[in-house]
């Protein structure tokens, strides 16, 4: 039975709510600090740490419409407008730079976003407890080794003669060094194949997690009717997890073109900056080999974030659109 | 008292002891005002210690005393800090960038981004200048004794002539690498015409006891019009036992695909190259009449220029791309990424899989030789000169008795190598930086007055063995490495060929523990060679190596000169020419000739396109002719 809304008592609430004479901000916010102080001081070193490490940097952005000099630091180098920009734009490189990012964070989105949810979802249907552990437990394993040591394994398995170019020779392609090819896109599917040996487990977390609060009586209603495994798969454990992939999805989509920058940085070679070099290993070289071009290298990395920002904020208004719900 | 208390203040005084007698082991007899962090870019490989501050000599450096501002003696107390190998320039640019070079009161130049004349503009690099005469005199002689040297070892900053920098100086020339070749593979498996070598003869050469070659070895320039015309114009003495041609080497390099056969070795290769498919530094490409990749000076013409779209530079591509096709090359020469320049894949090099490579002294004669590595039975690895080109193109990169010419751009052969510079910091901290110049100025000094030993010889040669017991300490470096005689000999009655002074002979046959057991690392100090003549190997390794003289490098001292703005335009060019051509070039090694000649005309096209190229070399030529 359909509980009805109490609307008198909820009208009677408004009133009350209405009655209560409304205090200023700072009022109000002293009676809060006095009555929550304790939470205060406890939300204080977070506070500083996103003032200090996520806002105070913000200033340096100014580098990237001046003639950065380090010598002469943020103030006593001269502005030069949007000149850093046009360098970077005009740059040969930058057109390569930003294909391959684009390329590895599509395939990232894609192919790498849906491996930890299909995981998540045959794992849910594992009925053998200690065996679901295992497999669960062994998934996680790549995620804690650091990425050196994973850059160094997955080297070996590439190289001519590694494990995965012998098995990839079985199916007639050329036993090589792979990390060496710089057709596209081979070194994207590498990049991409890392991320998910490294993240799809601990990526798969939170959806065992959601799968595993779907209510049951979902699962036994529809078993009643006569629904398989798979069909409880795709009308249930799906649509239940549905609004939570999409919120992922959309941060994702945020921070896609930020990331693997130390995995990029530790595999590719210069004879393959062709095909491997992405934004954020483009502006690290900028900043940190021989020229140290700070300007530029600034301008590079808000360019980066302008476009993650632009495409959060399409993601989340789409999300808004197709699901109903968004996350600002 | 419970027993929990009991074992935690006993745990608690053993700590506090352990600390204590931690810290009461390393006495540190100076005082604050004379106590000095330096940092150096380089250090040493952990096999030798973790921490440069266990070097010994720098221990025994940190015994002595020095005059001051005061003009009295002061003990002097110098801690290292270095840089990471592969990360020295980024760690120089931040330390700069964060102000953290305030906590240094001497800092190696080495890796800077930034000339000199930049640092100094920005408050960081002192100006000696004032200083010279009184505190650095040992270091002035040397640069009046070497005019060549001293006129760009100072800055010119609004006109006059500043020191900024404190360079390392080698009063001879010792060279430490060059290319190598497996001469007992040419002995083996070699064939000339004239009927030297005999192949299949097992190598019987090297030097013998009386210190005479010995081997029957004939290059086959040696028979030829050209190398008659070597030998009457570059080399008299060439009696044609080494290869001087490309030719010669690409004899070589035939007999080395015939061993790799005979020897069964199906994971070598007759040579290979660094990563990138040339050397930067020249080695090779000055072979074909120019200079090298980048910036370099045309000491006929008295002009710098830019060798990266040069006909030179394009006739050794060519060339490598035939070495590549006719399987001499590695073919996978450009993915050995994380390899120094003379260190390249030593898994194969040092295995005795490769018939030629570039290297330091370490490959020589039979020093590869060892039971694990069968390839290298019977190996005698000899240094080879820069080779010319009578091969490849035409006109003026290919030597003929009209074009005559020598390589001229490549790498060691300078007696300056590195420098440093004394920060403004002291100006906070009020330390007697005039004693750290003391300090330098010792290990600048090259004899003495009362025949005690010159402080060059700590810089360069280590300790002797009276020095070392004064600063002693089981399982320090000198313990450990056998060196507890002193890492140099003085020798007292000159018997031995006028030799002083003698380097220890664990140290000759092993030339990497030099640079551990001394302070060569901490740059500004002077080198010298100990004994000239160590034996005729030795001479023969120099002889080669420093057959031609290397005219065409920029000195670090002259590209320091460059203000801030073009010091900034020269580095942008220079990076993204490197970074373009180590993309390109390989692919046209590796390419058809289609690929070579896309690649090559990309290649012309974005180094002109370059914005600033043709005004750094109006800004390098500018200052050549200012300093001449």
């Amino acid at each position: 039975m359909v509980q009805k809304p109490n609307t008198e008592f909820q009208a009677k609430q408004a009133r009350l709510i209405h009655s209560i004479p409304k205090l200023s901000f700072g009022k109000r916010l002293k009676k809060d600090l006095k009555k929550n102080w304790v939470v205060y001081v406890i939300f204080l070193p977070v506070l500083l740490y996103v003032l200090l490490f996520n806002y105070a940097p913000l200033f340096g952005l100014v580098m990237a419409f001046q003639d950065f000099n380090v010598l002469k630091g943020v103030f006593g180098s001269s502005f030069n407008n949007f000149a850093n920009f046009k360098t970077l734009f005009f740059r040969d490189n930058f057109g390569i730079v930003l294909r391959n990012t684009a390329g590895m964070a599509l395939l990232n989105l894609t192919v790498g976003f849906i491996v930890p949810v299909i995981f998540a979802l045959l794992l849910s249907t594992i009925r053998h407890k200690r065996y679901k552990r295992v497999i669960q437990i062994s998934s996680y394993i790549p995620y804690f080794i650091s990425t050196v040591v994973v850059v160094a394994l997955w080297k070996e398995f590439l190289d001519e003669g590694g494990v995965i170019a012998n098995f990839l020779s079985w199916f007639g392609f050329r036993n090589q060094n792979w990390l060496a090819n710089n057709k596209v896109p081979v070194f994207w599917l590498i990049n991409t194949a890392i991320d998910i040996w490294v993240g799809f487990g601990y990526g798969a977390i939170i959806y065992c997690a959601a799968i595993a609060n779907v209510n049951p009586n979902l699962h036994e209603a529809a078993a009643i009717d006569g629904a398989g495994e798979w069909k409880r798969m795709w009308h249930v454990s799906i649509p239940s997890i549905i609004p939570l992939v999409v919120t992922m999805l959309t941060l994702r989509i945020g921070t896609v073109f930020l990331q693997g920058f130390d995995k990029v940085l530790l595999l590719y070679s210069p004879s393959i900056y062709s095909t491997a070099d992405c934004l954020t290993t483009y502006i690290y070289r900028i900043a940190f080999a021989g020229s140290a071009d700070y300007g530029v290298s600034t301008a590079a990395g808000l360019f980066q974030s302008a476009i993650a920002t632009t495409l959060l904020i399409i993601s989340n208004y789409l999300n808004r659109k197709i699901t109903k719900s968004s996350l600002f | 008292m419970n027993k929990f208390s009991t074992s935690l203040i006993i745990l608690l005084f053993s700590l506090s002891l352990f600390v204590l007698t931690s810290c009461m082991d390393e006495e540190i007899l100076a005082d604050a005002a004379h106590t000095y962090k330096i940092w150096l870019a380089n250090s040493e490989d952990s096999s030798y210690y973790s921490d440069y501050n266990e070097n010994v000599a720098l221990k025994y450096l940190n015994t002595l005393k020095f005059k001051g501002r005061d003009g009295k003696l002061h003990h002097v107390h110098i801690e290292v800090e270095t840089g990471i190998t592969g990360e020295q320039e980024k760690f120089f640019n931040t330390m700069i960038a964060t102000g953290g070079w305030k906590e240094y009161d001497y800092i190696d130049y080495s890796f800077s981004s930034y000339s000199v004349t930049e640092l100094y503009e920005a408050g960081i690099a002192l100006d000696l200048t004032d200083y010279m005469e009184e505190w650095l005199p040992n270091y002035m002689n040397w640069l009046q004794a070497n005019p060549d040297y001293a006129r760009t070892a100072a800055n010119i900053v609004n006109g006059e002539r500043r020191y900024l920098t404190l360079y390392s100086y080698h009063d001879d020339v010792e060279n430490w690498g060059g290319f190598v070749y497996r001469r007992d593979w040419v002995l083996k498996y070699g064939k000339h015409p004239e009927g030297s070598p005999k192949a299949g003869q097992p190598f019987t050469g090297g030097f013998d006891e009386n210190g005479t070659w010995n081997d029957d070895i004939t290059f086959p320039s040696y028979y030829t019009e050209l190398g008659q015309i070597y030998k009457e114009n570059i080399d008299p003495e060439w009696d044609g036992t080494c290869p001087v041609f490309i030719s010669d080497w690409e004899w070589m390099l035939d007999i080395f695909s015939t061993a790799l056969k005979e020897e069964g070795i199906t994971d070598g290769y007759c040579t290979t190259i660094y990563y990138p498919g040339y050397i930067g530094t020249g080695d090779l490409i000055s072979s074909f009449g120019g200079g090298g990749v980048m910036f370099y000076l045309d000491e006929e013409a008295n002009e710098i220029k830019f060798g990266g779209t040069s006909e030179a530079f394009n006739t050794y591509i060519k060339m490598m791309q035939i070495w590549y096709k006719k399987g001499w090359l590695d073919k996978k020469f450009a993915e050995h990424t994380s390899d120094i320049f003379y260190q390249v894949d030593m898994k194969t090099t040092h295995s005795g899989k490769a018939g030629m490579w570039y290297s330091n002294i370490s490959s020589l004669f039979n020093r590869l030789e060892k039971e694990i590595a069968p390839a290298t039975k019977g190996i005698y690895v000899v240094a080879a000169r820069q080779p010319i080109n009578d091969v490849y193109g035409e006109g003026k990169v290919k030597f003929s008795k009209d074009n005559i010419f020598t390589p001229k751009v490549f790498y060691n052969t300078s007696k300056e190598f590195s420098g440093g510079i004394f920060t403004t910091a002291f100006k906070e901290t009020g330390k007697d930086i005039e004693c750290l110049m003391s300090v330098l100025n010792f290990l600048n000094e090259w004899e003495t007055e009362d025949g005690s030993l010159p402080g060059y010889l700590l810089n360069f040669a280590g300790l002797t063995k009276e020095q070392y017991e004064t600063v002693a300490k089981p399982g320090d470096m000198y313990d450990r490495f056998g060196l507890t005689e002193g890492s140099y000999f003085v020798k007292e009655d000159y018997s031995d060929n006028g030799i002083k002074y003698k380097t220890n002979p664990i140290i000759g046959s092993n030339d990497a523990l030099r640079n551990p057991s001394t302070l060569n690392r901490i740059v500004g100090g002077l080198q010298g060679p100990l004994d000239k003549w160590k034996g005729e190997e030795d001479h023969q390794v120099q002889h080669e190596w420093g057959f031609y003289i290397n005219s065409g490098y920029l000195l670090r001292s002259f590209e320091g000169q460059l203000g801030s703005n073009i010091s900034k335009k020269r580095n942008s060019t220079f990076n993204d020419i490197e970074e373009y051509l180590e993309q390109h070039v390989p692919m046209m090694i590796k390419g058809d000739d289609a690929t070579f000649d896309r690649e090559w005309a990309n290649i012309k096209k974005y180094i002109n396109r370059l914005e600033y190229l043709e005004e750094v070399l109006e800004v390098y030529n500018q200052l050549l002719n200012d300093l001449s």
